[in-house]
């Protein structure tokens, strides 16, 4: 325990003013009917995730057009304030999207638009779930119109329905390393708990967070050796420009491109030069960001603050 | 228009208990077992409280008090000197807790279990109260402590603790009955009830947070766990005493026994109206049947609407609630209470409770049950469950 667990938090007055006024005034929930989806020239889709028995349901109502681009997304949902906010983002989010780029909105893209100010986080660490939630529901929408089945897993925690795939990926993909923090993406093992250790009840039990954290950590670092050590662990500054170039390319890749991609763009590394202390990286806007009035403001901003955040203070981007 | 209905959490304190105990916070007092004027002083305020806190428990003269800080504290006293003096001895091998027990008891019965210790869990029955014929098949005569709420926090139900002391009684088991949630509600009298040990706490009393009790009925024993009282009076408790706590829980328990005549009545009345304003609405169960039930209390179970959706319309609206989740804390043993009830599994996440005090006015029940239809209509127009399953996804 710190001073931070001492101090009293809840999560409603932390958050911000766009979760506050998606939550209150949401402005896409609600229905689509076979009569709306013929006036737009399209087909309805109606699918469910989730259980209201567990807490958490969202129902998509979307309307395909011919090339199966979504041409309206509606939802009704029955959960929190927090995952009204989220689901409400995401059904702006996923208009005008075929199926393909919607089930490619990531955590990082959603989580982005939920945010008042770029570096003040959307949800509490206790909510991510919300978000993780509605991901999800479009992944599994996208699956059934296009005919896949869901993937098997055994269910981990009964309370809320979470299955080892989703608890293995959120492990994976915000490398946690606690059962607080699996708890805190995947809302497994926020209830009866019996399913963190052995010894809080139901003995039958073959699956406990606990062991699955350790198999997974273990399997992430076997990986990890295996492909050896792609991005240095130097300090940027005493980088080559060929090792800056690979740090810098894994954090575009991971917390710049998603953005990018979700208006139609992206963009490239042109050149690295080292230019006295700073380092001045020369990119080039591409698809949809070339000629956007944002690309030399607002997007700008973002790509240099996040790198300088990430990296180092001294990196300077330009667009050419 | 704000509207406080969490009553059963923490509740605000009278102006007249502030009133006895504005002297302590303006001018010096003494220590209570100090010689001089000051000390005196104090120990004449404590004796006055002591005995209103006698009387309001129609406590006998042989019983003992043991101020502690609050109800929490009054349980641990209780279950680390049972688990000392029969546990660690080997005199006893078992105790017995009902599954809706508060929090620190429950912690408490798990640490006595990881000692090796047996703990059964009395099961609340489809009323949600504790059924007393269910003690039989776990009570032994090794077993060292029974302990049964009086009022369930959540739900407001009243057990019948009564029967289960008499059943201890026959047994020779020592009972232990947490009435914080019953206090200033229904009445609570010792001479009649005959429980070994009795806690109470200030906050649900309409006195500052921070003080409680633990009565012992003559011929108890207990060991302390702060030990170092300088004084008979805190024999059973090192550390000074919260004077200006018990002082004002002295004038509390006075207020709320005076209370129970006809505030609680009129509590209860603007408690029905309430009632049967929910009972109107369509898919609203009420969860616990209303003789069973304490008169501040009504918890409900909302058809389609998730708790912490209701809990935040409400608020916008001024109103405050509560909400008795699933497992509510984190005890895979406390099954969810609509469970217990036997309703159906989509209400478990759709329970937002209303627990009023004695001075709620009928104005704020007006604005809350109008908060409520607003907020219903508003949540359940984009709900899931209005329609037939769709196809899942």
């Amino acid at each position: 325990m710190s001073k931070n667990d001492v101090l009293a938090k809840s999560h409603w007055e932390s958050y911000p003013f766009k979760i506050e006024m998606l939550a209150e005034k949401p402005k896409n929930n609600g229905e689509l009917t076979k009569e709306d989806a013929a006036n737009l020239g399209g087909t309805l889709h109606i699918h469910d995730y989730g259980s209201i028995k567990t807490g958490m349901q969202l129902r998509w109502y979307w309307v395909l057009d011919a090339e199966k681009r979504i041409v309206a997304c509606r939802y009704k949902l029955f959960g929190s304030p927090a995952l009204r906010a989220a689901a409400d983002m995401a059904a702006l989010l996923c208009r005008n999207k075929s199926l393909d780029e919607a089930a490619r909105i990531n955590y990082k893209s959603l989580e982005y638009f939920l945010r008042d100010h770029p570096s003040n986080p959307a949800l509490p660490p206790e909510k991510q779930y919300e978000i993780l939630f509605v991901l999800d529901a479009i992944k599994a929408t996208v699956d059934r119109i296009e005919g896949r089945e869901p993937e098997a897993s055994p269910i981990v925690c009964e309370c809320t329905g979470v299955n080892r795939a989703q608890i293995e990926k959120a492990i994976r993909d915000f490398d946690l390393d606690s059962i607080e923090a699996i708890t805190d993406y995947t809302r497994a093992g926020a209830f009866c708990k019996s399913c963190i250790s052995p010894g809080r009840g139901m003995a039958d039990r073959s699956l406990y967070l606990v062991d699955l954290l350790k198999e997974i950590r273990q399997a992430m670092e076997e990986e990890k050796k295996a492909s050896g050590a792609s991005v240095s662990d130097k300090p940027f500054k005493e980088m080559s420009v060929e090792e800056k170039r690979a740090a810098i390319d894994a954090v575009i890749d991971e917390h710049i491109r998603a953005m990018l991609v979700m208006d139609g763009g992206d963009m490239e590394i042109l050149e690295i030069k080292n230019n006295g202390e700073h380092t001045d990286i020369y990119i080039r806007y591409l698809g949809a960001c070339s000629g956007c009035a944002s690309a030399s403001t607002g997007t700008l901003f973002a790509i240099e603050g996040i790198l300088k955040q990430k990296l180092d203070p001294n990196i300077r981007v330009l667009p050419l | 228009m704000k509207v406080y209905l969490d009553n059963n959490r923490i509740t605000p304190v009278d102006p007249q208990v502030r009133e006895v105990m504005d002297p302590f916070f303006r001018e010096p007092y003494g220590d209570l077992p100090a010689l001089h004027d000051f000390g005196a002083a104090t120990r004449k305020a404590y004796n006055e409280a002591v005995e209103k806190c006698y009387a309001g428990l129609h406590a006998s003269d042989k019983d003992t008090l043991l101020f502690t800080s609050g109800a929490a504290e009054a349980h641990s006293t209780l279950f680390m000197s049972t688990y000392t003096r029969f546990i660690l001895t080997g005199r006893k091998n078992n105790i017995i807790v009902s599954e809706r027990e508060p929090l620190p008891i429950l912690e408490l019965a798990r640490f006595l279990e990881e000692q090796g210790c047996r703990v059964n869990y009395l099961p609340a029955n489809s009323d949600g109260i504790i059924d007393p014929e269910t003690l039989t098949d776990y009570i032994t005569p090794r077993t060292a402590l029974v302990s049964v709420s009086m009022v369930d926090g959540e739900s407001g139900a009243i057990n019948p603790v009564e029967e289960i002391a008499e059943i201890c009684r026959r047994y020779e088991v020592p009972f232990h009955t947490d009435a914080s949630q019953a206090l200033g509600r229904i009445p609570v009298d010792l001479q009649r009830l005959e429980a070994d040990y009795l806690s109470f706490s200030s906050e649900t009393l309409h006195a500052p947070v921070g003080t409680g009790g633990l009565f012992l009925k003559e011929g108890t024993e207990l060991l302390p766990l702060i030990p170092g009282g300088r004084m008979k009076a805190e024999a059973l408790r090192g550390g000074p005493l919260n004077l200006p706590g018990i002082i004002g829980l002295g004038k509390a328990m006075e207020i709320a026994s005076d209370a129970l005549g006809f505030e609680v009545e009129d509590m209860r009345d603007l408690r029905d109206k309430l009632e049967e304003a929910l009972r109107a609405l369509p898919g609203v169960e009420i969860l616990v049947p209303w003789a069973l039930r304490t008169p501040n209390t009504v918890l409900a179970a909302f058809r389609g609407v998730e708790s912490e959706a209701m809990l935040y319309e409400l608020n916008r609206e001024g109103i405050a609630a509560y909400s008795a989740t699933v497992h509510p804390f984190g005890e895979w043993r406390q099954r969810p209470l609509t469970d217990i009830l036997g309703l159906d599994p989509v209400l478990r996440h759709s329970t937002v409770g209303f627990a009023l005090n004695r001075n709620t006015t009928e104005e704020e029940i007006d604005h809350t049950i109008e908060a409520i239809k607003k907020a219903l209509e508003y949540l359940r127009s984009f709900s899931t469950l209005d329609e037939d399953a769709k196809e899942q996804a």
